[in-house]
């Protein structure tokens, strides 16, 4: 257990012994075998691991969009765990944003719809109606700060990867998350775009004091955030502390 | 026979359970997705562009309008039908008939329980009751004078028996469609052959029907109206003489000879009921009162009602006069109190026909509601299709924040709006295809292009395709397609609203 984290400041996001077994058939197979962690808000941290550790199930689970097999998480302090499906969907809704691989985005909707989807969701018809105007300006100003301005109304089939992906993290942020969650958020962009998205990923984060869980293969994208975190084996097997914003290394 | 109808009442009432419970069902459904698209602004601008998004979409729907189209047309046309078939059933009934017994006369004969006179003193003012008409009915041979071929004729026999109704022609106006039936063969009088629409001559005064003929050689006889088709079996054209030989109402030892007498043929009616047209002829009630030397003038009235539909409170109502005046008996065959075997709507008279065509249009709407059924089997499977399709989109949605009721409510909506959107389509080409002048240009097509006859004037006795739109059944499709595409929504929203964002989002 480690004691990195600062324990007087409130956590936004807490797993404490989280435990996630598959089964197949009649076997279970343990994946997350007891995971602590916590995030502060507006923190940075990355999550690095062998492929198949289970990355992508531990984000899942703070994501809320899976639940642990045992073991608590807790958003603002607040056991989530055992929440209905609906109440766990209002608390993604307000509180946390996901950014993935492979962009997600609404092939129907044009960028701006994309982005403005994650406010309208759970707002009542007439208060999007009366907003509409005010939304719209607000979600074209996002795009245009990720650099998106000319494209607000292509769809994701006309757009490229490292275009997509600015819209996915305008979408992601455009709700004004506490926690944003990414997956690989350069895995499938070249170096150059990735290392663009990752700047722009940072640059909201640090304006909007977003917390941001990041996994990665790239150990150099690792280490431009504050804290690193290992998964091995189902567990965290260590949390470095790291200077935060490190240049790359040559 | 009991467990037969407690069977049949169970079944019944199972069946209605069970629709009102689907119905119920898709209220609910329809009413959560109103509400959610209400209160969540995602929902309604998703199911739209999900809806426009797919060309398959246009293939559901269009598999609605033409399963709804198809039902309004059919139905249509069977209304048409049947509310022709009713006319030709109907033939020469008024809306209810009076039909008293008669009682003995004390001489070995019977009498009627009192004059026309008095029955219709007894029936001055009664409520509902517009006119009255006496009629009375015998049976005898009609023989056509100077018909060479005779013996030919003779080989169909029952074609010389007559059905002779006396009418009184001008109270006779004022309770059926007599005019109507004396009247040139119009496009839309049904029940008529080919043949039969062009030998049909009508007597020389409408007013005065029974006028006898101004005739050069001889003295005139007697009026008489052929019925069209007996006319047409027997040869018989306007002017021809005929003979009715019939039995007396006195024993037949005191009037050895039948009584017989000839007639002129001044026209022809046609009420449209073949039976009637081919079996009955018409004269006045002083001339069957001559034929038969009796003094009696009716042995049925027929009544006309300000709106058939008080038929039940006029029964009523004549019955209490006429049961005061000793006028009917009131009872039935076991002796009951009844007014049903003297009084009869025509639909009683007629029970049996008219309960084989609505059952025929019960039927009818039944199996065409399959069609519906597959049609919005279609919707089903394409929005299977398109959840399994957006099972990715659907993860993120729930990443949004989205819960399962506006992803739900997304799909109900879809369901709806498609379903909608296909009834529309169908009600609007339903109902501009059930015109009679669209079924007659489709009709005259067929048969130019590709020489297809569609419809047989001769078979079914009408000059060309009826069609009558009836708004309430056009609604009940609506109605119940509407249901049935809620219903077949509800299966893949509830597996789209199920779906685990996890595991939709894990695969690309
Ligand atoms: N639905 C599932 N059923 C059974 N096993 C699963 C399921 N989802 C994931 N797993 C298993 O759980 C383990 C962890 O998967 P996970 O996707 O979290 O790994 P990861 O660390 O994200 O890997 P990668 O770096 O390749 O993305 C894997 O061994 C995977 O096979
Ligand atoms: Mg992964």
């Amino acid at each position: 257990m480690s004691d990195l984290p600062s324990q007087g400041e409130q956590a936004v996001l807490e797993a404490i012994d989280v435990h996630r077994d598959y089964s197949i058939g009649s076997s279970t197979i343990p994946v997350l075998k007891g995971v602590n962690l916590r995030f502060l808000p507006g923190e940075t941290v990355s999550l690095v691991g062998r492929s198949g550790v289970g990355k992508t199930t531990l984000l899942q689970i703070l994501g809320l969009l899976d639940r642990p097999t045992s073991g608590q998480v807790k958003v603002r302090g607040r056991d989530v765990s055992q929440l209905s499906r609906s109440q766990r969907a209002e608390v993604r809704r307000r509180e946390i944003g996901f950014v993935f691989q492979f962009y997600h985005l609404i092939p129907e909707l044009t960028a701006l719809e994309n982005v403005m989807l994650s406010q309208r969701i759970g707002e009542p018809f007439l208060q999007a109606l009366a907003r509409r105007r005010s939304e719209r300006e607000r979600a074209t100003a996002l795009l245009e700060r990720v650099g998106l301005g000319h494209r607000i109304r292509h769809r994701p089939r006309q757009m490229s990867g490292g275009e997509l992906q600015r819209t996915a993290i305008a979408r992601a942020l455009f709700a004004k998350p506490s926690i944003l969650l990414c997956d690989e958020p350069t895995g499938n962009l070249d170096a150059d775009t990735g290392a663009a998205i990752l700047e722009l990923l940072f640059q909201l984060q640090t304006e909007n004091r977003t917390a941001l869980v990041m996994v990665t293969h790239d150990l150099e994208v690792a280490r431009r955030c504050e804290r690193l975190v290992t998964l091995r084996d189902g567990r965290v097997e260590k949390e470095e502390l790291l200077a935060a914003g490190m240049p790359p290394i040559q | 026979m009991l467990a037969e109808i407690t069977q049949v009442v169970v079944f019944q009432s199972l069946a209605v359970g069970v629709a009102a419970l689907l119905v119920a069902a898709a209220l609910a459904a329809l009413l959560f997705s109103f509400v959610q698209t209400f209160r969540r602004a995602a929902v309604l601008p998703l199911a739209v562009r999900y809806a426009c998004s797919r060309w398959i979409n246009i293939v559901s729907v269009a598999g609605v309008a033409l399963g709804v189209a198809a039902i309004i047309v059919v139905m249509s046309v069977m209304n048409g039908f049947i509310s022709t078939q009713r006319r030709m059933i109907r033939g020469s009934l008024s809306d209810l008939t009076i039909q008293p017994r008669a009682v003995p006369d004390g001489n070995g004969s019977s009498r009627m329980p009192g004059s026309f006179e008095e029955y219709q003193s007894a029936l001055e003012g009664c409520p509902h009751v517009v006119a009255l008409a006496p009629r009375f009915i015998w049976y005898g041979l009609l023989f056509p004078k100077g018909v060479l071929d005779i013996f030919n004729l003779g080989r169909e026999g029952q074609d010389f028996a007559a059905k002779i109704i006396a009418v009184d022609p001008n109270a006779e106006f004022k309770v059926s469609e007599f005019r109507r039936w004396i009247s040139p063969v119009g496009e839309d009088d049904p029940g008529l052959r080919d043949v039969e629409r062009r030998i049909y001559t009508p007597p020389g005064d409408l007013d005065r029907p029974f006028a006898r003929l101004e005739r050069s050689g001889s003295l005139p006889k007697d009026a008489l109206l052929l019925g069209v088709s007996k006319a047409y079996r027997l040869r018989l054209q306007k002017a021809d003489r005929v003979e009715i030989t019939t039995f007396g109402t006195k024993s037949s030892r005191e009037n050895p000879t039948p009584p017989n007498q000839l007639f002129d043929v001044v026209g022809m009616f046609h009420t449209g009921d073949q039976e009637f047209d081919s079996t009955v002829v018409l004269i006045t009630i002083p001339s069957l009162q001559k034929l038969l030397s009796t003094d009696v003038n009716f042995t049925e009235i027929a009544v006309k009602l300000d709106d058939y539909r008080n038929a039940d409170a006029a029964r009523e109502e004549i019955g209490k006069r006429l049961l005061a005046k000793k006028l009917i008996k009131g009872r039935d065959y076991n002796g009951l109190p009844s007014l049903k075997i003297e009084i009869q709507t025509w639909e009683e008279q007629k029970q049996n026909l008219l309960a084989a065509v609505d059952n025929e249009r019960s039927l009818l709407g039944f199996i065409l509601f399959f069609i519906v059924i597959v049609a919005t089997f279609i919707q089903f499977a394409t929005l299977s299709m398109m959840v399994n399709e957006k099972t990715r989109d659907i993860g993120i949605l729930s990443t949004l924040g989205a819960s399962w009721g506006e992803i739900l409510a997304v799909f109900v909506d879809l369901g709806v709006a498609m379903s909608l959107a296909g009834e529309i389509a169908g009600v609007a080409l339903g109902l501009f295809l059930a015109r009679e002048s669209t079924l007659a240009a489709v009709e005259r097509f067929l048969e130019d292009r590709f020489g297809l006859k569609m419809f047989n004037p001769d078979v079914y006795l009408l000059k060309s395709l009826p069609s009558e739109v009836d708004l309430v059944q056009v609604a009940i499709i609506a109605g119940a397609t509407l249901v049935a595409g809620v219903l077949f929504a509800i299966v893949p929203a509830v597996r789209a609203a199920r779906l685990d964002p996890a595991r939709a989002l894990r695969y690309e």
